[in-house]
């Protein structure tokens, strides 16, 4: 009797020690961090979080911002070594490295299966590995189109957007302005001659390559190689060596890319939708709209790389963090996305018509994602492809400041083949090369 | 034998002194911590970073294989590495002279006694002192195209042709360079003035009362006793120019800029192989370059010491 009553009290003293301990384990919040590379992403994922929050009190959302470079600096470090965050945003061409290496997870069951309704089949496709798995969420659409300030057009006497790279060079070179001394005072064409990285070669491609028909890469079997050693990739280097030297719409010493549109000092520049969001809050004044990328004698469209959502296979809360990212995605924060950041979601069958009528700019970048016969091309899922782009960069940004290519075609051969070749010797690298 | 009284004791020390078992094992126990972390922090990594070199790791590639020569081979035929290396060593043979020069010309200007010294010493101090990536961005708003710059703005208001400070490779190298001077000088002239205020005075004077002139008793006097100072500058300043990398990477970053490429060193290389495109292996062997440059430096730095106290 006496040993059943010590062992009840013993019992009863571990239950009582215990409960706490499992009641502290029911009440500690779920923490989920996500990482963000662009201020306004970053206020956009604070506020959703907020909302989130207010909808589960048990989960906690941290959201951080870095400079885009320090985040691909701290993922590359943090990742592998199992320290990231619970949900990384970065370009889906930087995340697949890090799910072939293994350190990303792949979408499970009951979320390809939403993401598969939810958004359109290029989307899908885009995000999709060899393997069949969806190794981030096709989250924004980086899809780019042409801004051009309406008074500039009408100043010039223009009174339509141009439908050919042709006709856009025409335009462009009515639309230029010079002083006194010759020094460019308004770009008719900012052709994003700076900045470096696969910025660079990305806005090259969709405004030149696409419409000449060069791939950057192309695809042999199961293998791959450089798509622009071809006269189509000669003609692309060749539009802009006149663009700068020959016609003059653009220089080097010129202030260029979103800050000079919001200046007015640019009549037309390639870019995405978060440039709305710019322009709106830093140059309301500017009377601006957006056509679609014009065709050209090869092609017509455009490239909408997709900026991933992915959460790493070392995430302690995965069913959380999937849950949180469905949530940023849903129509009504797809919409409060768009209207706020400017980003565009990728999410098909979202009413944006009240947007529009604040922003009517918008619409172009939905429409262009459905315009028949306008293809919406996207970077390669294969592991060096950022290398690729930024080697390639690299020699572009180098030629644009050679004027000797000026009516040198066999110049102009040389710098393609070069970047090609290396372009191949990074494929050969990794093992990916078709010969 | 020297013998030195310790709490009463003679106790035998210097050259042929004997310690006894639990004085050396005491000695070891203090310096082994020491010791340990010099070894995990830096002899291991070099190490490492030595044995990377002759592999292909890739951080997305989990397999890795050796490779006796190929990526040392690679350096020479690849033009980024050359840039990079042309471009280092223009950073050192411009900016090590310059700083040196001007900080040796500052220190002793404030030395002579001006007023405001310490006003002026404070100046010179304050962009040492000032976070490299602030700097690195005002002066690339100094340095942006048109007339949008400070620089071209300026230009532009005395009448002078622009100057193209991010889209010239060789100017931009050049206003680079400027960057890391500037940032650098101060720390040079209070270097070199505190060099100057440890030469006795009592030297000067004699000089004075043979007759020399100012100029005579800086160059007879004040620079031969500065050598050994003027030499730790000139080492830190080469090693400092030689592996810069945020005034460059900062500069080199944003739709301003057309010479990224053009204008990358060593260091910048090694982050682009690395942390871009993951070549960890490639990065290493043009890491292990930076080493044995920065290695050979040091041994000319002990050489000249040694030259010196002989």
């Amino acid at each position: 009797m006496r040993r059943t009553i010590i062992g009840v009290a013993v019992l009863v003293l571990a239950i009582g020690l215990l409960l706490p301990a499992v009641n502290r384990v029911d009440a500690a919040p779920v923490e989920i961090n996500i990482w963000s590379a662009f201020p306004e992403l970053h206020e956009q994922a604070t506020w959703i979080a907020g909302k989130y929050m207010e909808k589960y009190p048990n989960i906690k959302i941290k959201t951080t911002l870095f400079p885009q470079r320090a985040l691909e600096e701290k993922v590359a470090v943090a990742l592998p070594a199992g320290q990231a965050a619970d949900l990384i945003e970065l370009d889906k061409m930087a995340l697949y490295p890090y799910y072939a290496a293994g350190h990303l997870q792949p979408l499970p069951k009951n979320v390809v299966d939403w993401v598969k309704k939810n958004y359109p089949d290029y989307a899908v496709a885009s995000v999709t590995s060899e393997k069949g798995e969806i190794f981030t969420f096709p989250w924004l659409d980086s899809l780019k189109a042409m801004f051009y300030n309406k008074d500039h057009f009408k100043e010039a006497g223009i009174a339509k957007t141009p439908e050919t790279i042709d006709e856009m060079m025409e335009m462009a070179r009515k639309l230029t302005k010079r002083d006194e001394k010759g020094n460019l005072t308004r770009a008719g064409l900012d052709l994003r001659l700076s900045g470096g990285g696969f910025g660079t070669s990305q806005k090259y491609w969709t405004q030149v390559m696409i419409p000449y028909g060069a791939k950057v890469l192309e695809k042999v079997g199961t293998k791959w190689r450089a798509g622009y050693d071809n006269e189509a990739g000669r003609k692309a280097l060749q539009y802009y060596i006149d663009a700068v030297y020959k016609y003059k719409v653009d220089s080097l010493d010129f202030k260029s890319d979103a800050e000079a549109f919001g200046l007015g000092i640019t009549s037309m520049f390639q870019r995405e939708a978060w440039v709305v969001g710019y322009m709106a809050k830093n140059a309301p004044n500017i009377n601006y709209g957006v056509f679609v990328m014009p065709k050209g004698p090869g092609g017509w469209g455009t490239v909408g790389n997709t900026m991933g959502l992915s959460v790493p296979k070392s995430c302690k809360y995965k069913k959380e963090a999937f849950d949180f990212a469905m949530f940023m995605m849903n129509d009504d924060m797809s919409r409060a996305t768009f209207g706020d950041s400017g980003w565009q979601p990728f999410r098909k069958g979202v009413d944006y018509s009240q947007l529009y009528k604040t922003r009517p700019q918008l619409k172009t970048f939905i429409d262009a994602a459905q315009t028949k016969g306008h293809v919406v091309y996207d970077y390669e899922n294969i592991t060096p492809i950022f290398e690729i782009h930024s080697r390639m960069a690299d020699r572009l940004m180098a030629a644009f400041k050679r004027a000797d290519l000026v009516d040198n075609p066999a110049g102009i051969a040389k710098v393609i083949k070069d970047t090609a070749e290396e372009t191949n010797r990074i494929l050969e690298d990794h093992g990916l090369f078709a010969k | 034998m020297n013998v030195a009284v310790v709490k009463g004791k003679r106790v035998a020390v210097g050259v042929g002194s004997r310690l006894t078992r639990s004085q050396i094992a005491f000695l070891w126990s203090m310096v082994m911590p020491v010791i340990v972390l010099f070894i995990i922090i830096r002899v291991i990594p070099v190490l490492v970073v030595l044995l990377m070199s002759f592999t292909n790791y890739n951080m997305n590639r989990p397999l890795v294989r050796f490779l006796p020569y190929q990526n040392f081979l690679r350096l020479f035929g690849d033009p980024n590495f050359m840039t990079a290396f042309v471009n280092s060593t223009e950073f050192v043979l411009v900016a090590v002279p310059v700083e040196i020069l001007l900080g040796l010309a500052f220190a002793i200007y404030l030395h002579r006694k001006v007023r405001f010294e310490s006003v002026y010493e404070t100046l010179y101090f304050l962009p040492y002192i000032v976070p490299m990536v602030p700097a690195a961005i005002i002066w690339k708003w100094i340095y942006a195209p048109g007339t949008y710059g400070l620089a071209n703005y300026l230009l532009d208001q005395m009448g002078l042709p622009r100057v193209g400070w991010m889209s010239t490779p060789q100017i931009s190298l050049l206003a680079v360079i400027g960057i890391h001077v500037w940032k650098q000088l101060g720390f040079f002239v209070i270097v070199f003035l505190v060099g100057l205020k440890n030469i006795p005075a009592s030297f000067r004077e004699a000089a004075v009362v043979d007759g020399a002139t100012l100029w005579q008793v800086t160059r007879n006097v004040d620079l031969p006793l500065l050598k050994p100072v003027i030499l730790f500058g000139v080492v830190m300043a080469t090693i400092w120019a030689w592996s810069a990398f945020t005034e460059v990477y900062i500069i080199s970053q944003g739709t301003d800029i057309s010479t990224g490429a053009e204008i990358q060193v060593m260091v910048t290389r090694i982050y682009a192989e690395g942390f871009l495109y993951f070549n960890m292996g490639y990065a290493s062997a043009i890491s292990f370059v930076l080493f044995i440059v920065s290695l050979m430096l040091v041994a000319v730095q002990f050489r000249l010491f040694r030259v010196e106290s002989a």
